[in-house]
């Protein structure tokens, strides 16, 4: 192979980042793994829960979190939640690096070419390895919005130790994303 | 790209662990987190790195966020315990996906090592020819003229497809590039040999092809191991070869073999092999020895001076498969010699006896005589020879590659003046339309051409031009030199070759 086909190298990617868990999550929003360690931020919540009017589904910055209470933050928008009325949704707590993963995975698979005749072995390898890897990576950071998990969730808040009092979701500024 | 991807995987494949502690459990807080979060009942938070714990106090160099994390202060700060509501660590931890990301490109930089180390385990050489075996399965069967590393050494290499069994009229051959190397393809042509009333049709070292009948496999094989007899009854894959001499690789061997079913009129030998990969360790380490001088040194084989004579020397000296009978004083004399450069394809001729069935006593002794460490022998049959007869030449209709029909590649290879050239990576499929009636041919494949090792950036390392000279001047010395470098690598060649996927053809 004289010329790495970016063709190829793409449709490696997507191969390999096929089975990853994707978040609604603005691009940017979102922070890596070492990031994660100093934001002051909430992590980003997609929630479904039931209302007089229905189902409505809110996305946003998780503020706070308490057994009985969820605070989310929007835009221009704020939501206060009873638990109770949570029918379901995601928490994504950073950036997985599961397509950086799926990145890897193409470009090892591409790498076998240095394998010779092994590459036989080593491209499939790569690619049934590398493909579960990456999926199990995107999920990492996931969590489902369950009743018994609300206490992990809520370690991921903006505010961890609840709504400071006599805060108002009105008052406090979203998270600035850049570019977004 | 591996080093890069290594590099990588350290920065995409963690999780982070969250973990909270109340104020009156400070001693407990997690050192391993680089920072400190120090939540504040009013939503304020401290984010502190090198931070300590000392007694009921927490310090450290950071920052103090308001609930919209503005920046309120920055600096050096030390806060009593008690006026923290929550304070939070966080710790990288690796997940299985890195581990496994990690495992594998370790796997495929070994690989890649031990392939950098001896290519050829890794890339097969020359053009590979593959066809069809009996199952429809593609099988490397052939590969052209291994022993013409330059222009001046183009020749034209003629195989027989030995599992080759077209189903009708129309044959594909997929040729490869699979090395480090430029192909010069002058022609790929198909040879068909009507059977007449033989069982297969064989070509001599001559190049004289001819009906055979009553094959019949040994009853008796003695090599230096003792018995040989097993692998040397069908073509199945199974090989008979030994390991080199350690202190002279051109150390010779024998093989003595007894037939008891003796064809009726002219006898031949059916011998069907290969070499193993010291044939390919001598080129590169010739190569090696050369480095910079490698191009000049190839270049001048085209002048016809004492260059071609070195290059040629060690081939003398390893020499080919001797096929020796018993002569009437009760020595033995060579019948012919068979043998083709090249560890990836077997390659099948028969060798004519001097000896016919009327002049053979039951058992009927022949000797092979080979060097050691130097052949791999798939099958050996006695079979009666039949009458010679003229294949049919047969040029590619049509070639595609990567799917797509390239009539320019199939004008060079049927016009003959200008070749087909082609670099690593490359595959072209040959199609070839057979006489009516296909089943009642042999089919054997004609390659003309040459090609050029790349220069590798490792063999460089080992320019030595004296040893250079004396592969020319000395071969016997250098093949005495050499053994025990050889001799080091050998078990691991062979090892590799069997695992590879030629070796399984």
């Amino acid at each position: 192979m004289r010329v790495i086909d970016q063709r190829l190298l793409a449709l490696l990617t997507s191969c390999a980042t096929t089975a990853c868990a994707t978040t609604t999550a603005p691009r940017g929003f979102l922070p890596d793994v070492a990031e994660a360690q100093t934001s002051a931020y909430g992590s980003w919540i997609d929630v479904l829960y039931e209302d007089q009017a229905g189902n409505v589904r809110v996305r946003g910055e998780l503020i706070a979190m308490t057994p009985d209470s969820m605070w989310v933050l929007g835009g221009d928008e704020g939501w206060a939640i009873a638990t109770s009325a949570i029918r379901g949704g995601q928490l994504a707590a950073y950036d997985s690096g599961g397509r950086d993963a799926g990145v890897l995975t193409a470009l090892g698979t591409v790498s076998t070419i240095s394998n010779g005749a092994f590459l036989i072995f080593t491209a499939p390898m790569w690619l049934i390895v590398g493909s579960s890897a990456a999926a199990a990576q995107s999920r990492v950071p996931l969590s489902d919005l369950t009743e018994s998990g609300w206490s992990e969730i809520s370690s991921f808040a903006r505010f961890p130790q609840g709504m400071p009092p006599g805060m108002l979701l009105g008052e406090l500024e979203p998270k600035p994303v850049a570019g977004g | 790209m591996l080093a890069c991807a290594v590099l990588f995987i350290g920065g995409c494949t963690y999780r982070v662990v969250r973990t909270f502690v109340e104020p009156d459990e400070v001693a407990t807080l997690d050192d391993r987190s680089p920072f400190l979060k120090a939540h504040l009942a009013s939503g304020h938070v401290y984010v502190l790195s090198s931070w300590d714990v000392d007694g009921s106090s927490i310090s450290g160099t950071g920052s103090l966020l308001d609930p919209n994390r503005g920046e309120v202060d920055t600096g050096f700060f030390t806060l009593p315990a008690d006026s923290v509501r929550l304070f939070e660590t966080n710790v990288q931890q690796r997940t299985w996906s890195g581990t496994a990301l990690t495992v594998m490109a370790g796997i495929t930089a070994a690989v890649a090592g031990i392939c950098a180390a001896n290519p050829k385990t890794c890339f097969g050489s020359c053009p590979t020819y593959y066809v069809a075996d009996e199952g429809g399965r593609p099988l490397l069967q052939a590969e052209g003229f291994s022993s013409s590393i330059a222009p001046a050494l183009e020749a034209t290499d003629l195989d027989m497809l030995m599992r080759a069994r077209p189903r009708d009229r129309r044959l594909e051959v997929r040729v490869t590039n699979e090395a480090l190397e430029t192909h010069v393809i002058r022609h790929t042509d198909i040879l068909a040999v009507p059977k007449g009333g033989g069982d297969r049709v064989f070509v001599t070292p001559a190049g004289a092809f001819h009906e055979t009948t009553q094959p019949g496999a040994p009853s008796r094989c003695t090599g230096s191991e003792g018995d040989c007899l097993a692998p040397l009854l069908d073509s199945d894959g199974l090989e008979r070869f030994s390991l080199a001499d350690s202190t002279d690789l051109a150390t010779r061997e024998v093989i003595d073999l007894e037939f008891t079913d003796i064809p009726a009129g002219e006898l031949g030998l059916v011998i069907q092999s290969r070499q193993t990969l010291m044939t390919t360790f001598l080129i590169y380490q010739a190569l090696a020895y050369l480095g910079n001088e490698a191009s000049r040194w190839l270049a001048a084989l085209e002048d016809g001076d004492g260059a071609r004579e070195g290059a040629e020397g060690i081939g003398r000296l390893l020499g080919n498969v001797e096929v020796l009978v018993p002569a009437a004083d009760g020595s033995w004399a060579i019948a012919g010699v068979v043998g083709e450069t090249g560890p990836l394809a077997s390659d099948t001729k028969v060798v004519p006896l001097t000896i016919s069935q009327g002049e053979a006593s039951s058992p009927l002794r022949i000797r092979l005589r080979l060097t050691q460490g130097l052949w791999r022998l798939d099958r050996v049959a006695l079979v009666g020879m039949g009458p010679e007869v003229e294949p049919v030449r047969i040029l590619p209709t049509s070639v595609f590659r990567d799917g797509a029909a390239d009539p320019e590649a199939l004008r060079v290879l049927a016009d003959r003046e200008e070749p087909l050239v082609t670099l690593p990576g490359d595959a072209y499929d040959l199609v070839y339309e057979l006489p009516a009636n296909p089943e009642a041919y042999e089919i054997f494949l004609e390659a003309r051409g040459y090609y050029l090792e790349w220069m590798r950036q490792e063999w460089l390392a080992e320019e030595n031009p004296l040893a250079a000279m004396m592969l020319v001047v000395d071969p016997a010395g250098t093949l005495r030199s050499l053994a025990p470098a050889f001799k080091l690598e050998e078990p691991q060649i062979e090892n590799l070759f069997w695992n590879s996927r030629y070796a399984r053809n």
